[in-house]
C-alpha cells in the first residue's frame, strides 16, 4: 500500500450549528478504490461536501490532507486544480451553459496548459462514448432537462475528462438501472490506475459487483464505524442497516441526524 | 436656460416645406400647451422626470456644424460588408453609402432632411402617425427634430446583409431629436441595426430619437437597437412598430451605456396572423439606471406576440421593466407572451418588473411572467468543484443566463460584439 493521498482525522463539521460530522477518520491511498457505506442521512454526502469545500459546511475540528497539504480554507477550485474531484449525488443544472464550453473551461481549469481545440474534441468524444452518452451531448445545456441516469454518467464524463488524482462519487449508482451502473463500473475499472484514489460512496452493494474495492468502510452518525474488505458489503447486505445500526449501538434516531432526502 | 427659447420654432421651420412647416408649428404649439409632468403620472412615478427637461439641454440649431467623426471602426457592427449605411454625428448625417444591389432594387436609405425633398409623398402621411405629439418629449421631437434616417424597401425585395445607422453624440448638454421612418413594403425580408453610440461626455446630454416602424403584408424585418452612451448621456428612445397582415418583426434592443435610459417598444399588431417577437439585453452598471417600457398591442384576431428581455444588474444599478399586453376586442384566437428575467450581481442593485395585463377578448391565450434572481451558491460550487476560479464561473453563468437572447442573434459580428460588451461589464470596465 503506498502512502495515503487522502488522509481525513477526527473531522467534525456542522451545518447551521447542527453538528453532521462527528469524528471521521479515513486514508484513501493512491491506486485503491474505497467503498464508503452508510443509510440514508448517515452523512455520505455531507462528508463529500465537506471534501470539497462546500461553503454551507462548517468543519468544525479536525484536518482533511491530500497530497500532503491541509485544504481546509481552500476554495473547491483550489482543490480541483489540486487533483481532486467529486461525481455530485444531485448534479446541479446550469441553465444556458454548453457542456462542451463548460467542460472546456473546466479542462482548461485545471490543466497547466490550455487543451487544443482539436484534441479537446477527441477527447470528448472518447469520453462520451466511454459513458454511453450521445455526442450531441456536448451541445446541451450542462445538465439541463438530463434524466437522472444521464447526470450521472455526466459525471462520470467530466471524471473521465479531469484526470484527477481523487475520484469521489457520491452515490452515482443510485437511479441507475443495472446497465447504467454497469456502465459507470466500466468506467471506473477504465479509469482506474496507479495514479487515481477512488472513493465511492453508496447506499447499495450492486455496484461493488463491477468494480471491486480494496475497502470498505461503514460510515454511521457522522463517523467510520468499521472498515473491512470486500466481505464487509457483503455482510452489510445480508442483515440490512438496521441490524448494523443495532451492532453499534444506534436508534435510527442517531444514526440519522433528520428524515434525509430521498436518493 | 431654456432650451428652445434661444432658438425659434422658425429655425426649424425655415427651409421646410409647407406640410412640415404645419406639422412643426402644431406640435410647438401642442409643446407649449401640455403640462410638463410632475412625476405623480403612472409613466413617470418611478422616474427623476425633472432631469429630463428639455430646458435643461441645449438644443442644436439645424444648421450647426456637426462634431468630430466617430471613431468608424468602433461604431462598425457587422465589420463586414452592409446593405447600406448612414453615419449621424449631433443629429447631422456625415455619410451615406447604399449598396448597388439594394438601390437597384429600389430600395431607399438616406437622412431624413433629404427625404423631406425628395421623397416627401412617401414620408408625409407617416411621419409623427405613430408616435405624435403625445407628451411633451414626443411634441417637441416632432416642432424640432432633426437628422435621423428614412429607410423605404419595395415589395417583395429582400437583403441578406444588414442596414446600419449609426448615432454618435459629441456635442456636451446638447438635446437631440433624430427621427426616423421605416417604411417595408409586403413581403419584403430586411434586418436593420440602429447603434447608439458615444464617449463619455462631461455635461448632462440628452438623446430622444424616435421611430416609427411602418411593416407590410408578409414582410420580415428584423431591428437591432444597441445603445452603448458614454457616461453623462441620457437615453429616451420612442419605437413603434404597426404591422399588417401577416408580417413578422423581430426586435431586439440591447441597452448598455449612459446614465439614464428609458426604451419604450410599442408594437401593434394591426393585421391578421403579425407576429412579433420582442428581444431585450441589457446590462447595468455603476449607478446606471435602465427603463425599458414594452407593448404588445394586439388589434387584429389570430396575432402573436413573445416578448423576452433578459438583463443583469451590478453596483448600485437599477433597471425597470413596465410592459403591457393589451389584447382588443377583435383580437380573438392570438397568443401573448411577456417574460422578463433579471439577474442581480450585486446585493445594491435593484431590478422593478412590473408586468401588467389588459384583456378585452377572452378567446386568447396569454402569459406573463417576471423574475428576479443571483448568482447561486449551488452553482459556483458546482463549477468550482471543476476547477472553475469564481471570476470564470460567474461569467460562464452570466453568459448562460443571457444565452436565450444571444442565441436569436443571428447577424454576423453582431454576436461578438455582444459577448466583448457582457465581459467587458464583468470586468468592471465601461463597455
Ligand atoms: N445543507 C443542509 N442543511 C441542513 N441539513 C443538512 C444539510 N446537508 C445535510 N443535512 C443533514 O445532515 C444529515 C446527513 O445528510 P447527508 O450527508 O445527505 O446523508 P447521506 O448522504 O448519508 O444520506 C441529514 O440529517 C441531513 O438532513
Ligand atoms: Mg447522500
Amino acid at each position: 500500500m503506498s502512502d495515503p493521498i487522502l488522509v481525513i482525522r477526527d473531522l467534525h463539521a456542522s451545518v447551521d450549528g447542527k453538528p453532521i460530522l462527528r469524528g471521521v477518520d479515513l486514508d484513501i491511498p493512491k491506486g485503491e478504490v474505497h467503498a464508503i457505506m452508510g443509510p440514508n442521512g448517515s452523512g455520505k454526502s455531507t462528508l463529500a461536501s465537506v471534501l470539497m469545500g462546500h461553503p454551507s459546511y462548517e468543519v468544525t475540528e479536525g484536518t482533511i490532507k491530500f497530497k500532503g497539504q491541509e485544504v481546509i480554507g481552500m476554495a473547491p477550485d483550489e482543490r480541483a486544480r489540486l487533483g481532486m474531484f467529486l461525481a455530485f449525488q444531485y448534479p446541479t443544472e446550469i441553465p444556458g451553459v454548453p457542456l462542451s464550453a463548460f467542460l472546456r473551461s473546466a479542462v482548461n481549469s485545471v490543466r497547466e496548459e490550455d487543451i487544443s481545440p482539436r484534441e479537446f474534441i477527441q477527447q470528448l468524444r472518447t469520453d462520451l462514448e466511454l459513458v454511453g452518452l450521445d455526442q450531441s451531448f456536448g451541445r446541451r445545456n450542462l445538465n439541463e432537462g438530463f434524466s437522472g441516469g444521464e447526470k450521472k454518467r455526466a459525471e462520470i464524463l467530466q471524471l473521465a475528462l479531469l484526470k484527477p488524482e481523487l475520484a469521489i462519487l457520491d452515490e452515482t449508482d443510485s437511479g441507475l438501472d443495472i446497465d447504467g451502473v454497469r456502465i459507470v463500473a466500466e468506467a471506473v475499472n477504465r479509469l482506474k490506475s496507479p495514479e487515481i484514489g477512488f472513493c465511492i460512496i453508496t447506499h447499495y452493494t450492486r455496484i461493488l459487483n463491477f468494480t471491486s474495492p480494496d475497502v470498505v468502510h461503514i460510515l454511521l452518525g457522522g463517523r467510520v464505524v468499521k472498515s473491512g474488505g470486500r466481505e464487509l458489503a457483503d455482510h452489510l447486505e445480508e442483515v440490512g442497516y438496521d441490524a448494523v445500526k443495532k451492532e453499534f449501538g444506534y436508534t435510527s434516531d442517531e444514526a440519522e441526524v433528520e428524515e434525509a432526502p430521498q436518493s | 436656460m431654456s432650451a428652445i427659447t434661444e432658438l425659434s420654432i422658425e429655425d426649424f421651420v425655415a427651409g421646410s416645406p409647407d406640410w412640415l412647416a404645419e406639422l412643426r408649428r402644431g406640435a410647438w404649439k401642442r409643446y407649449g400647451e401640455l403640462p410638463y409632468p410632475e412625476g405623480r403620472e403612472e409613466v413617470w412615478r418611478f422616474t427623476d422626470v425633472k432631469a429630463l427637461h428639455p430646458d435643461n439641454f441645449r438644443l442644436l440649431p439645424p444648421d450647426a456644424a456637426p462634431g468630430a467623426t466617430p471613431r468608424l471602426e468602433a461604431l462598425d457592427l457587422a465589420g463586414v460588408s452592409s446593405a447600406g449605411r448612414l453615419v449621424h454625428v449631433d443629429g447631422s448625417t456625415v455619410e451615406r453609402q447604399l449598396s448597388d444591389e439594394a438601390r437597384s432594387k429600389g430600395v431607399i436609405l438616406c437622412d431624413l432632411e433629404t427625404a423631406v425633398r425628395e421623397h416627401a409623398e412617401l414620408l408625409r402621411p407617416r411621419l409623427g402617425s405613430l408616435v405624435g405629439a403625445d407628451d411633451p418629449h414626443t411634441a417637441l421631437s416632432l416642432a424640432a427634430h432633426h437628422g435621423g434616417t428614412f429607410v423605404y424597401v419595395p415589395k417583395g425585395v429582400e437583403l441578406k446583409e444588414p442596414f446600419q445607422a449609426l448615432h454618435w453624440l459629441s456635442a456636451s448638454g446638447a438635446l437631440v431629436l433624430p427621427r426616423t421612418v421605416v417604411i417595408i413594403e409586403d413581403g419584403a425580408n430586411v434586418v436593420f441595426n440602429d447603434v447608439y453610440d458615444s464617449d463619455a461626455i462631461d455635461t448632462p446630454t440628452l438623446a430622444a430619437p424616435v421611430t416609427e416602424m411602418f411593416i407590410g403584408a408578409n414582410a420580415r424585418v428584423g431591428w437591432v437597437t444597441w445603445q452603448d452612451w458614454g457616461a453623462g448621456c441620457k437615453h429616451l428612445a420612442h419605437v413603434r412598430a404597426h404591422l399588417d397582415r401577416d408580417a413578422l418583426l423581430n426586435t431586439l434592443v440591447v441597452t448598455l451605456g449612459g446614465d439614464f435610459s428609458r426604451t419604450w417598444k410599442e408594437c401593434t399588431l394591426a393585421g391578421e396572423g403579425a407576429q412579433s417577437y420582442m428581444y431585450g439585453l441589457y446590462f447595468s452598471h455603476g449607478d446606471q439606471r435602465f427603463e425599458h417600457w414594452t407593448l404588445q398591442d394586439h388589434v387584429a384576431p389570430n396575432t402573436t406576440s413573445d416578448l423576452l428581455y433578459k438583463g443583469a444588474l451590478s453596483d448600485t444599478s437599477q433597471a425597470l421593466y413596465y410592459g403591457t399586453i393589451h389584447i382588443r376586442p377583435n383580437a380573438r384566437k392570438s397568443n401573448a407572451y411577456q417574460a422578463n428575467r433579471n439577474l442581480a450581481l450585486s446585493s445594491h442593485a435593484r431590478a422593478l418588473p412590473n408586468p401588467q395585463l389588459e384583456i378585452e377578448n377572452n378567446d386568447v391565450r396569454c402569459t406573463h411572467g417576471a423574475t428576479v434572481g443571483k448568482i447561486s451558491d449551488e452553482h459556483l460550487f458546482y463549477l468550482g468543484s471543476r476547477g472553475i476560479p469564481p471570476e470564470e464561473a460567474r461569467r460562464l453563468i452570466v453568459f448562460g443566463f443571457f444565452n436565450q437572447v444571444l442565441e436569436q442573434v443571428t447577424w454576423s459580428g453582431m454576436h461578438e460584439r455582444l459577448a466583448d460588451a457582457i465581459r467587458a461589464k464583468m470586468e468592471g470596465q465601461q463597455a
